[in-house]
């Protein structure tokens, strides 16, 4: 697995590492490179990215479509009622 | 061999979120095909199964997110229908503001194909931590913006109004990726009918991976029009008055409290015969 996603991984996993010195300490111990621990440690989420050259881009996340067809269920619920009567 | 499919949510924080059988169905899945918020989070699924199709190619500004849903849809069903155990991951949860599982389940069984769901870690869970908010508390009251907009909906200013997607508010088209200032402005008014316009209002988002922070801007109702928003800011509208005592209900509860308590005071009856 990639060394980035493994620590991004770890820390958000283990929570013995939420103190800065404890994650300074794991950081020593990994293969990153040193631009790959100053943007982890710095919490830069873009410098990060620069670093892994195969990054997926995301365009857009999901979204809800905020007219999804619910009249016709209303409609149904409708229907069922006045054949019960 | 039949297929089958199983929508599964990756829950908000990359590495923190995900349960571990949502974990089991994707490493065991013959294709993955996934919606993440963020690129790390894609890298780290596209690892962990060897067929992972990424749903993102769908997309594009100005087409209607009805048809790129059912293009998705259509996408994960044709491997299902071809006998493939297929893996549907989402992140947050699978079912909450995200139709396209919704959709892919419901026609899966149409057709007769198994399809499940399994649950994730929610923005909605995430923001009731970050923000220390209870719903139970008061109530939480919870709209799509635009949904919002569009209908006359109820609300209750001594709940907790949510109003999710708020980047898009007033996108008839629904080909848009964010909405203007004059569109954000309706939105305002429409809001000022209710609350004050000094009225403290939260712009919320939750991490997406573990050196990210969570986003809690308070700001005034009307600075919504000029603030900075993304696809996955969530508005949250805090009360503006007190919850108001139902009296005709709580006068009824109390006849009822009083006609209990005569029968359980009363003098004990036996039957002489």
């Amino acid at each position: 697995m990639n060394k980035v996603i493994e620590v991004l991984i770890q820390m958000a996993s283990d929570s013995s590492l939420s103190n800065d010195r404890a994650l300074t300490s794991m950081l020593v111990t990994t293969d990153l490179t040193e631009s790959q621990v100053f943007a982890i440690s710095s919490k830069n989420i873009e410098r990060l990215a620069e670093t892994i050259y195969d990054l997926p881009m995301i365009k857009c996340v999901p979204l809800m479509v905020p007219e999804d067809g619910n009249e016709m269920e209303i409609f149904t619920c409708i229907k069922t009622f006045a054949t019960n009567v | 061999m039949s297929g089958s499919l199983v929508c599964v949510g990756t829950g908000m924080t990359l590495g923190a979120h995900i349960s571990p059988i949502a974990r089991s169905h994707i490493e065991q899945a013959d294709i993955v095909f996934s919606l993440m918020a963020n690129g790390f989070a894609q890298k780290w699924l596209e690892e962990i199964n060897t067929d992972v199709r990424c749903l993102q190619r769908f997309y594009q500004e100005g087409k209607n997110r009805n048809i790129t849903y059912n293009e998705m849809v259509e996408a994960i069903l044709s491997q299902v229908r071809d006998g493939k155990k297929v893996v549907a991951a989402f992140y947050g949860h699978p079912g909450v503001f995200a139709c396209v599982s919704h959709r892919a389940i419901k026609k899966a069984k149409l057709e007769e194909l198994p399809a499940t769901m399994e649950p994730g870690i929610s923005a909605e869970d995430c923001l009731y931590a970050d923000l220390a908010i209870d719903p139970g508390k008061t109530g939480c009251i919870h709209y799509e913006t635009s949904q919002f907009m569009f209908y006359k909906r109820n609300i209750d200013t001594a709940a907790h109004l949510i109003l999710w997607q708020v980047a898009l508010a007033g996108d008839k088209s629904l080909g848009k990726f964010s909405t203007g200032k004059a569109y954000r402005q309706v939105l305002v008014d429409l809001l000022l009918e209710h609350y004050p316009a000094d009225h403290q209002v939260i712009l919320y988002q939750a991490k997406g991976i573990a050196i990210d922070a969570m986003r809690e801007d308070k700001i005034s109702l009307t600075d919504l029009v000029d603030a900075e928003l993304f696809m996955h800011t969530t508005l949250v509208i805090p009360p503006c008055r007190k919850m108001q005592p139902n009296e005709a209900i709580l006068a009824k509860l109390a006849a009822i409290d009083k006609k209990e308590d005569r029968i359980k005071n009363g003098p004990e009856l036996t039957l002489v015969l």
